[in-house]
């Protein structure tokens, strides 16, 4: 500041205005280092705590997406639905997402446990073992309906169970040996070692089909099926090294097939296609993406492979590699997709965990996965302090404009 | 109000006042309006996504971290559990995190068990490239593990048992040495390298890979009869040892 002045000679008037104007600009200059100081506290606190927040978003070890497979996108995996060593995974062998996003995991064998996408457990549900009806022998394969009930197969005790996302157990019925199972349209597909059943939601057989054996119509311990939205029912016939695709009526449309099965009707497994290997050995859980195309999981080739139905299951790409860091698969078992969230759950048996990832083509887009993660959420909590502060710069931009129309008037 | 004023005249003079904006304190206003209001955000975005909640592992280090963190909780004493541990910390990057485990491990431990902690620390020393360090660490872990080792065959002869020091779990001790040997060849200490590797060998008779430290030390110092002689050693205990093989390969090219 410079004041150069002479202000004993200033009139009495003069020397109160140019009072005033020192006192006013002092003021304001405390001011501004009073704001200029709390403006510096709030963006250092604020940095600091986005340092911390960024070290507890990042997971420790996550994998560097050059280290990972190609093609594979590792969102996060699930290990755990506690703290404690009796509540760690081992061997989740199947996997399914609701339409709410939540992951269901059969994992222990009596455990079925449900995540939300971004990790945190939602439910655990298990019973006691048993034959009785409410009773766990040994689960294997799960699905869930549009009503996020969950049907799980219960291979010990020839049964299909119907639970309630809360853990309620609203039905069962008996199917001998189920090992896999898919609901859609209210038809559930129920892959059996001895054969393929379709049922309605309420345990009413529709359709029934194949026996245990090698031929075309035969199916052996089949640990895969999965239902398209034109009612065609897909199985992983995995003793057979096969995957097959039938009508509604469960008639047989293709076989997808490896090499030393070339007796059947199907494309040699160790031929590759459009630059892509057929190779296929145990084909396991399967599902179908958003762009129609089909997933299984083999675990003898540690990979997800991508078929495409319009070619008779041709492998069109293969994604995954034999690992146990996280992004590879160990003998992976089960698969399921979620539109919504354009999110693959893997079921990694033997790494014990599930891994959530995304694969290019799958259908989905961007737009999708933030509005489903920002309603996953009650991110629109976000928005009241927004809003306030919106409110604010209105209410402000008023005053003064009402200000400056008040001096504009003569004698205001 | 002044809304724009930094000069004021009069008719005797000029009262130059710089700076004096209104428009900058409203601004500064809104800044840190901004800001508080960019802080709520971020802090109801938190606890929306839950993550200052305690959560399960997300990856593979995060699991084992659980999974050792139990075991150290539920088995303080154990030297391999606690040595796991912080080698886990280290590996994963949370090397501050190691050494305050470090530290409560070494308060908490003895004898033998210590040794896998302190075993830790040289490696660690190691890691860091400070080989001087790691090479004093490594002769005070093995005067402290060989105390021990002399205590425990006091004891035992006391009770009527013939023992040796090698009659113990010697995991530890020979890494403690093989650390040192390996700080000290880093260092172009070879004698020194040679004799705790020696000592090594008096732990684990059959460690091949000690065999082929050991020959690689001796080559480097310029004894190929006894670096030759140590990588036959080692193709005794492992026939196609590669790295024996590759040592034999590089004594003949010379």
């Amino acid at each position: 500041m410079t004041i150069d002045r002479k202000s004993e000679s200033l009139s009495d008037s003069e020397q109160q205005g140019y009072t005033e104007t020192v006192v006013e600009y002092v003021d304001n200059r405390r001011s501004r280092m009073a704001l200029a100081v709390v403006l510096l506290l709030l963006v250092l606190l604020l940095a600091a705590v986005a340092w911390v927040v960024a070290g507890l978003v990042e997971p420790v070890g996550a994998p560097e997406k050059a280290a990972l497979p190609d093609g594979i996108t590792w969102v996060r995996s699930l290990y755990a639905w506690g703290s404690t060593a009796d509540q760690a995974m081992v061997a989740p062998v199947d996997v399914a997402i609701a339409p709410d996003g939540t992951i269901w995991v059969v994992t222990n064998k009596r455990w079925v446990v449900g995540f939300n996408p971004d990790g945190r457990v939602s439910r655990v549900i298990t019973r006691d073992l048993g034959q009785e009806a409410g009773k766990f022998v040994s689960l294997e394969g799960l699905a869930v309906d549009e009503n996020g009930d969950i049907y799980v197969c219960d291979f010990g005790k020839n049964a299909v169970m119907v639970i309630s996302p809360e853990g309620e157990i609203i039905r069962e019925w008996g199917v001998q040996l189920p090992m896999e199972i898919d609901v859609r349209n209210g038809r559930v597909a129920v892959a059996a070692a001895y054969g393929i059943g379709v049922f309605d939601t309420e345990g009413n057989l529709i359709n029934k089909w194949s026996q245990r054996g090698t031929g075309d119509d035969d199916v052996d311990l089949p640990h895969g099926v999965a239902i398209a939205d034109d009612g065609t029912v897909y199985v992983s016939d995995t003793q057979n090294n096969r995957v097959k695709a039938y009508s509604q009526e469960g008639k047989l449309l293709w076989i997808r097939a490896v090499a030393d099965r070339a007796d059947l009707t199907a494309t040699s497994a160790t031929q590759t296609v459009d630059g892509v290997s057929q190779s296929m050995q145990l084909p396991a859980g399967m599902t179908i993406d958003g762009a129609g195309r089909l997933l299984v999981v083999d675990p003898f080739e540690f990979q997800i492979l991508v078929l495409d139905p319009t070619r008779k299951g041709q492998v069109v790409a293969r994604y995954g590699e034999y690992g146990s860091q996280d992004g590879s698969f160990g003998y992976p078992t089960g698969i399921s997709y979620d539109a919504a969230r354009d999110l693959l759950a893997v079921a990694d048996t033997a790494n014990n965990r599930v891994q959530l990832i995304r694969l290019s083509g799958t259908g989905g887009n961007a737009v999708s996965r933030t509005f489903a993660a920002a309603t996953d959420r009650p991110l629109w909590l976000c928005g009241i302090p927004l809003a306030l502060l919106v409110a604010a710069i209105v209410l402000r931009v008023a005053r003064r404009r009402r200000q400056q129309a008040d001096a504009a008037v003569p004698g205001a | 109000m002044r809304e724009n004023a930094s000069v004021v005249e009069t008719d005797y003079d000029t009262v130059t006042v710089s700076g004096g904006d209104d428009s900058l304190i409203w601004w500064m206003k809104f800044a840190i309006a901004l800001l508080v209001v960019i802080a709520l955000v971020g802090i109801i975005y938190l606890l929306s996504v839950g993550i200052l909640n305690p959560t399960t592992p997300r990856t593979a280090v995060e699991a084992r971290l659980v999974v050792l963190e139990s075991t150290v909780r539920t088995n303080p004493g154990s030297g391999r559990a606690q040595r796991e541990y912080i080698d886990t910390l280290v590996a994963s990057g949370q090397a501050g995190a190691a050494k305050k485990q470090l530290k409560l491990a070494k308060e908490s431990l003895k004898g033998v068990e210590l040794s896998e902690v302190l075993a830790a620390e040289v490696a660690m020393a190691f890691a860091d490239s400070d080989y001087a360090g790691a090479a004093k660490l490594a002769d005070a872990a093995y005067k402290s593990d060989l105390g021990a080792r002399e205590a425990w065959v006091k004891e035992m002869t006391g009770k009527g048992i013939k023992s040796s020091v090698v009659d113990m779990d010697s995991q530890a001790v020979v890494d403690i040495l093989v650390f040192g040997a390996r700080s000290r060849g880093a260092l172009k200490d070879w004698d020194k390298a040679i004799e705790g590797l020696s000592t090594a060998l008096t732990f684990s008779p059959q460690g091949a890979d000690l065999f082929v430290l050991r020959a690689q030390a001796y080559a480097e110092h310029g004894e190929k009869d006894k670096a030759r002689a140590d990588f036959e050693a080692a193709l005794k205990f492992i026939p196609d040892f590669q790295p024996a093989l590759d040592g034999l390969k590089q004594l003949k090219d010379k």
